[in-house]
């Protein structure tokens, strides 16, 4: 205890280095946990996009679907499968789809897209796309051959509302079939929406490719992503003896690289870590190394006075320990205000940037910097600077130890 | 143990320094003995070997050859922190200058050595106050070393030596810093703590005022004792 206390007062002896040195690990401190705050919080925003990019957290098609995307491998009994899905736990909601793979033509251009033949109100639970409408509505009107287009898709085909397009594709025989369609919506340039997707209603849709009553995919949508692995070996399991062979794929299967980017994202905040760590133990130890040589003089005089080695060691372990504890708890009491204020308000991207913002290749609709605590980051990012700090203080602290006391009070003498 | 039996006590004590390929004996198989009770000046030349007697005395600093027994006890072979523990418990010391930590009242430098025997804290305030009054120094006990003037500073210095009764003290050249006032001053102090106290003595100077106030007076030329005699203190 008194070591502490003698360390405090040595802290103070040259109060611009401890100010500095404090400063310097409190801010460090903070950044790292603040970002390690945001990186948890935009992961769970990108896990979020990804399963709205994929149309769901597990999806089923007809077999082979995924690697042809062939227009005609259509599910049989849609209306089956959508029941045996409900049966499910954690099953919240499930969304049929007709995909075609097609080129949209206007008067003034062309372009592939994939057209989305969907429920606009079963889409809602996973996707509402209503808000971000910026002219026309979102598949609301009854129209017969309706469009929603985003604006860049729009402004490459110079389409507005009202205007006529085609979408050309092949049809369940291979023969090239043609379907008029009138624009009926535009997408504003936050709506997440990815340039090469249109969306029409699911009977227009079905009129293109003579669906009848099937459909390409059904989507769903569970309770909680994280169960999407055993949802999907349930629904295999029920429909393993299907008159017609489906697959069933979760969203990291159908997008495999997605998971990969989103989860690069994530390690980068380590990455973030460990330099702010390296540059605080150099940091340190040269503070603590000075404030040892610059005491050369004192030490040799308490060795002298019968203050052993490890004694010495330990008066300048108190002294880190003293700044670090402080600058810790700073640290912890700023990045906490950060977290609390990004939690409740968050900073708006999107309107920092005006601009559409894609993070590890997923569309984000929620564009606001968030942050959400992780525990256990938290509690080792604490621990990690007190071990580092730790760390830095052994040299400067042997060679206090290794004084020897007549050399040290012949210094400056 | 009687009290002439020496207290400290060196045989062919030598210590070479090396630098280089230049070796300088700055002790040549010195024999000395301090009995109990003694006030000893060390007295010589400028390097003659006084600071490295002293320091040789007091564990800092192992032998070249020879050996060094203080209360009974061969300290020539102790381990840096087994010497450390043994000044502690044994040697007070006090230097030529920068004797106090600058961050401790004079109160706090005072009883530090108490502090570092884990001594409690009221025992502590128990020994050091009487002290720090007694060299006159209990209305500053408060203040910070720079605020004390050099011969305050040795006074505390000296109760920091004394408070934990030591077999023996060491000063080396304790007045050098020091004018003339506040030199005789200090060295009242020493000597009435010799006569009154008994307190073991042993000092280097080569300061005429100093030594002339000593019992006994060892002189050193080149590393090797050349006269050693008692003197009635003037
Ligand atoms: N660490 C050292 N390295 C090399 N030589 C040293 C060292 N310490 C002392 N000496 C040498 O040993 C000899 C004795 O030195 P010492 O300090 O004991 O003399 P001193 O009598 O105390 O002198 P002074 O009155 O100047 O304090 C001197 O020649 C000195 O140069
Ligand atoms: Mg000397």
């Amino acid at each position: 205890m008194n070591d502490l206390r003698l360390g405090w007062r040595n802290l103070w002896r040259n109060p611009t280095r401890t100010i500095i040195s404090a400063t310097a690990i409190t801010l460090s401190f903070a950044a790292l946990l603040t970002t390690f705050g945001v990186s948890d919080a935009s992961y769970d925003q990108m896990l979020d996009a990804a399963v709205k990019t994929a149309g769901g957290s597990v999806l089923v098609h007809a077999r082979g679907w995924h690697r042809s995307r062939a227009g005609d491998l259509l599910l049989e009994e849609p209306a089956r499968i959508a029941a045996i899905a409900h049966e499910l736990p954690f099953v919240r909601h499930t969304i049929p789809r007709i995909i075609v793979q097609g080129l949209l033509s206007s008067p003034s251009g062309a372009a592939s897209v994939r057209l989305l033949g969907v429920d606009a109100k079963a889409e809602t639970p996973l996707l509402d796309l209503a808000p971000f409408v910026a002219e026309g509505s979102f598949l609301a009107a009854r129209d017969a051959d309706p469009l929603v287009v985003g604006h860049k898709l729009a402004a490459k085909l110079g389409l507005e509302l009202g205007d006529r397009a085609v979408i050309t594709c092949a049809d369940p025989k291979g023969e090239l079939a043609r379907a008029l369609f009138h624009v009926s919506g535009i997408l504003r340039p936050n709506s997440g929406l990815d340039e090469g997707v249109a969306f029409t209603s699911l009977p227009a849709a079905a009129q293109v490719v003579n669906a009848g009553r099937r459909r390409t995919e059904i989507g769903l949508v569970l309770t909680d992503d994280a169960r999407r692995d055993e949802v999907a070996r349930a629904l295999r399991a029920e429909l393993q003896h299907s008159r017609s062979p489906v697959e069933v794929l979760t969203w990291d299967q159908a997008l495999p690289e997605l998971l990969g980017a989103i989860r690069a994202d994530k390690s980068f905040a380590w990455l973030f870590g460990l330099v702010v760590f390296v540059i605080m133990a150099f940091g340190i130890a040269n503070t603590f190394l000075m404030s040892v040589l610059e005491r050369v003089r004192e030490l040799g005089l308490l060795s002298a006075l019968g203050v052993t080695p490890a004694r010495t060691a330990r008066l300048v372990f108190a002294e880190t320990a003293v700044l670090t504890l402080f600058s810790v708890a700073l640290g912890y009491l700023i990045a906490l205000s950060l977290h609390f204020y990004l939690s409740r308000w968050g900073i708006d991207l999107a309107g920092l940037s005006g601009m559409e913002v894609e993070m590890a290749g997923v569309m984000v609709q929620d564009l606001r910097l968030r942050s959400v605590i992780d525990p256990v980051r938290w509690v080792a990012g604490g621990a990690g600077v007190v071990a580092i700090v730790v760390l830095s203080a052994c040299y400067p602290a042997l060679r206090a130890a290794r004084l020897d006391p007549v050399q040290a009070m012949r210094t400056y003498e | 143990m009687t009290s002439d039996e020496a207290i400290v006590r060196t045989e062919k004590l030598s210590r070479i320094y090396r630098q280089g390929t230049v070796e300088v004996h700055a002790l040549r198989a010195v024999d000395f003995a301090c009995r109990r009770g003694e006030f000893v000046a060390l007295a010589g030349p400028s390097g003659s070997g006084k600071s490295t007697l002293l320091n040789q005395l007091g564990t800092l600093d192992p032998p070249t050859s020879g050996r060094v027994t203080i209360a009974g006890r061969e300290v020539t072979r102790l381990g840096r922190a087994a010497a450390a523990r043994f000044r502690l418990a044994h040697i007070g010391f006090v230097f030529q200058a920068f004797n106090l930590l600058p961050v401790l009242t004079a109160y706090e430098n005072a009883e530090y050595t108490l502090l570092l025997q884990g001594v409690s804290a009221a025992k502590r305030r128990a020994i050091v106050l009487p002290l720090l009054e007694r060299v006159g120094l209990g209305a500053m006990q408060h203040r910070r070393p720079h605020e004390l003037s050099g011969g305050q500073q040795q006074r505390v210095a000296v109760v920091r030596a004394i408070a934990p009764k030591p077999a023996f003290v060491l000063a080396d050249e304790p007045t050098a810093n020091l004018d003339s006032q506040s030199s005789a001053s200090l060295l009242d102090l020493l000597e009435d703590l010799n006569r009154s106290d008994g307190l073991t003595l042993v000092l280097a100077s080569h300061d005429a005022q100093v030594i002339a106030r000593a019992r006994r007076v060892v002189r050193l030329r080149d590393g090797s004792i050349v006269g050693d005699e008692e003197q009635s203190p003037t």
